[in-house]
C-alpha cells in the first residue's frame, strides 16, 4: 500500500511507512481517530515508549561522518550500534533497537565532540606557534 | 494502539533550522578547505591523530587532503587520498538531505535502502583492514 503522507510504496500490512514513519492504516486514507490496536504490533508495545514503533533511527549518517572525517575508532563504535539497530529492527527487537539508537547516537556525539575540540585545538596551537614564529623574526 | 493513528513523526517534522544549518557549516569546511592546505607543513589543518598515535591508517586517514582535492577540482587526486569518502560522497549526501528533511519523495525508498548500517558496518571495516595491508591492489586505498 502506498503511505498517505510522503506516497512511499510499503509492503501490505506494514504499521508505519518505511520512508516517513507515518502511520499506516489498513482502512481507506483517512484513518480512524482511535482505532483498535492492530493486533500483531500489540504485543511489542511496551507501556512507557513514547510514540508506538515508529522507524527505529540508525543515525548512520552522523556515525559514517564522524568515522571518515574525526579519524576517531570511536566512529566505528557509533557504526556498529547503527548496524545493531537494523538488525535488531528487522528482529522485531524494538526495545534493543532503541537503546542501540541512543548509543550510536552518543558515540557518534563523542566522536563528533573529540574530533572537533581536538581538531580547533591543533588549529589554534598551529596559529599561535604561526604567531610566535613570526613575532621572533 | 490509539497514538499511532496520529502521524506524529513524518517530513514536515523536521526542525526548520537543520537544513540551513547544516548548510551553513557545509560553506563553513569547504571555504576553510579552500584556503588552508593540509598538505603544507604547519598547516592549520590536523593530521589524522589516530595515525599519528599508533601508525595505523583509520577509515578517515586522508579524508583532509580527499577534501582539499575535491574542492579544489582535482578528483583523482582525491581518489588517491581516500577513495571510500570520495565514492561515499553522494551517498552521505542523500542522507543529510533526508536529515535535513529536504529529499525529494521520490528518493525516500532509496535513501531508505542505502542507509541500512549493516552492510556500512562491514565495508568500514574491510576498509579499515584493507587500507593498511601493505601489497599492491590494497596500497591504492591508503591514502597518498
Amino acid at each position: 500500500m502506498n503511505c498517505t503522507n510522503c506516497g512511499q510504496n510499503n509492503a501490505d500490512g506494514a504499521a508505519f511507512c518505511v520512508s516517513c514513519g507515518a502511520a499506516l492504516s489498513a482502512a481507506p486514507p483517512s484513518p480512524p481517530p482511535a482505532a483498535a490496536a492492530p493486533a500483531y504490533s500489540a504485543p511489542a508495545y511496551s507501556a512507557p515508549a513514547p510514540a508506538a514503533q515508529p522507524p527505529v533511527p540508525n543515525h548512520l549518517v552522523w556515525a559514517i561522518l564522524a568515522t571518515l572525517c574525526c579519524c576517531l575508532p570511536t566512529g566505528i563504535v557509533a557504526i556498529i550500534f547503527a548496524a545493531q539497530v537494523d538488525g535488531k529492527a528487522a528482529a522485531g527487537d524494538y526495545d534493543g533497537a532503541r537503546k542501540a539508537s541512543d548509543n550510536a547516537k552518543l558515540w557518534s556525539w563523542i566522536s563528533l565532540g573529540i574530533g572537533l575540540v581536538g581538531g580547533l585545538a591543533y588549529a589554534g596551537l598551529m596559529m599561535l606557534g604561526v604567531i610566535a614564529d613570526a613575532g621572533s623574526y | 494502539m490509539p497514538a499511532a493513528t496520529e502521524p506524529l513523526k513524518h517530513d514536515g517534522a523536521t526542525p526548520r533550522w537543520r537544513g540551513p544549518a547544516m548548510l551553513a557549516a557545509g560553506a563553513a569546511l569547504v571555504a576553510v578547505l579552500w584556503h588552508a592546505d593540509p598538505n603544507a607543513t604547519g598547516s592549520v589543518l590536523p593530521p589524522c591523530p589516530f595515525q599519528a598515535l599508533t601508525g595505523i591508517f583509520c577509515p578517515g586517514c586522508g579524508a583532509t587532503r580527499a577534501l582539499h582535492a575535491l574542492v579544489h577540482g582535482d578528483l583523482a587526486g582525491a581518489m588517491a587520498m581516500n577513495p571510500l569518502l570520495v565514492l561515499s560522497l553522494p551517498i552521505i549526501a542523500l542522507m543529510l538531505a533526508r536529515v535535513a528533511g529536504w529529499l525529494p519523495d521520490g528518493l525516500h525508498g532509496l535513501a531508505q535502502k542505502l542507509s541500512d548500517a549493516r552492510p556500512w558496518a562491514v565495508v568500514v571495516i574491510s576498509y579499515a583492514v584493507a587500507r593498511n595491508i601493505p601489497l599492491e591492489p590494497f596500497t591504492w586505498l591508503a591514502p597518498g
